[in-house]
């Protein structure tokens, strides 16, 4: 069983937490035109590494709050804990966010505003 | 057309099903170590508030508020439990959660912050005795050494699978709130799993 250090109640059992799956998945906004296809990798894929991987987890017997969590899949050492909507700190967890291939996907690309053409 | 009112009765028990008091105990051990009772009459209100809205929540409800979660503190008539970054129980007098409810809602920042009475939606058992923290710690997966789960602090955790909150009043004085609808599956695993100490169960005074 894993011992996760939620960020509020500290050190539990993992029984006490439920797993959100891959963390870092960002929303294509309307204004941004996307196929169906391109849209289906932000709505179904999802990344199984092996390796480290950002998992999204919550407390849900304790605080029921939300955090984001990297975990090595092959070991299943936890290396980082972080709050929700920030980027991991420790040089495994941002080889990991980079080396997803959703990176380069085209529907993270559309969950930014489109740059205006300034004329 | 008599009107059918939802609510429970003012100090109706969770526990009215059983037949209390129940004593569990070997043969070999002459008295209870472990005493539990329902603990009835007891007012529960949820708040969500942000940091910017915490002191004056804590000054209309007369509870000091600046908390870390999982801390709790106030005495006996009142008690003020931290659940998360932005969330509180507090746990009062039956009867006076209803005023404090009234006296948030026509408050400035009743906009701001979210007030829920939960009285009859959580149960609150009392448990005491010197052989407690080694009955709890049969169900719960948390540290409960004194050393480190001591007065004033409080815990939101598994109990035997049911979700319940800790509150550690004195070393060996605790109370366990759970969900009415837990409540006998609690106090069934309590007398099952306090029976090599010899555990008393009664109903909470009226």
């Amino acid at each position: 069983m894993l011992k996760i250090k939620c960020p509020i109640c500290g050190n539990r059992d993992e029984t006490e937490f439920s797993c959100g799956g891959e963390a870092h998945i960002a929303r294509p906004l309307v204004d941004n035109k996307l196929t169906d296809k391109a849209f289906s990798e932000y709505l179904f894929m999802r990344d199984n590494p092996k390796g480290i991987f950002l998992e999204r987890w919550c407390h849900t017997s304790g605080c029921r709050r939300w955090f984001n969590l990297a975990r090595d899949t092959i070991s299943h050492e936890i290396i980082e804990v972080y709050p929700i909507g920030q980027m991991p700190k420790t040089a495994k967890g941002k080889k990991s966010y980079q080396a997803n291939w959703r990176r380069r996907s085209k529907a993270e690309a559309a969950s930014k505003p489109a740059k205006r053409i300034v004329k | 057309m008599a009107k059918i009112s939802t609510h429970m009765a003012i100090g109706n028990s969770a526990l009215s099903n059983r037949t209390l008091p129940i004593i569990k105990k070997p043969e070999s051990l002459k008295t209870t170590q472990i005493e539990l009772s329902e603990i009835r009459h007891l007012g529960k209100l949820n708040i969500r508030c942000a940091s910017k809205t915490r002191d004056t929540v804590g000054r209309l409800t007369q509870c000091n508020l600046s908390l870390q979660p999982n801390q709790s503190n106030g005495k006996a008539e009142r008690i003020a439990l931290c659940l998360g970054p932005d969330e509180y129980l507090i746990l009062a007098e039956q009867g006076s959660e209803v005023q404090l409810e009234k006296t948030l809602n026509s408050s400035d920042i009743i906009k701001q912050i979210s007030v829920t009475n939960v009285s009859d939606a959580l149960c609150a058992l009392s448990l005491s005795g010197e052989k407690v923290r080694d009955l709890l710690s049969k169900g719960c997966a948390i540290d409960l050494h004194p050393d480190s789960f001591s007065r004033n602090q409080s815990a939101q955790c598994d109990l035997a699978l049911a979700n319940v909150i800790l509150i550690c009043l004195e070393e060996d004085e605790f109370i366990c709130i759970c969900r009415t609808s837990f409540a006998e599956y609690v106090l069934d695993w309590c007398l099952d799993a306090g029976f090599e100490y010899g555990i008393s169960a009664s109903a909470g005074s009226d």
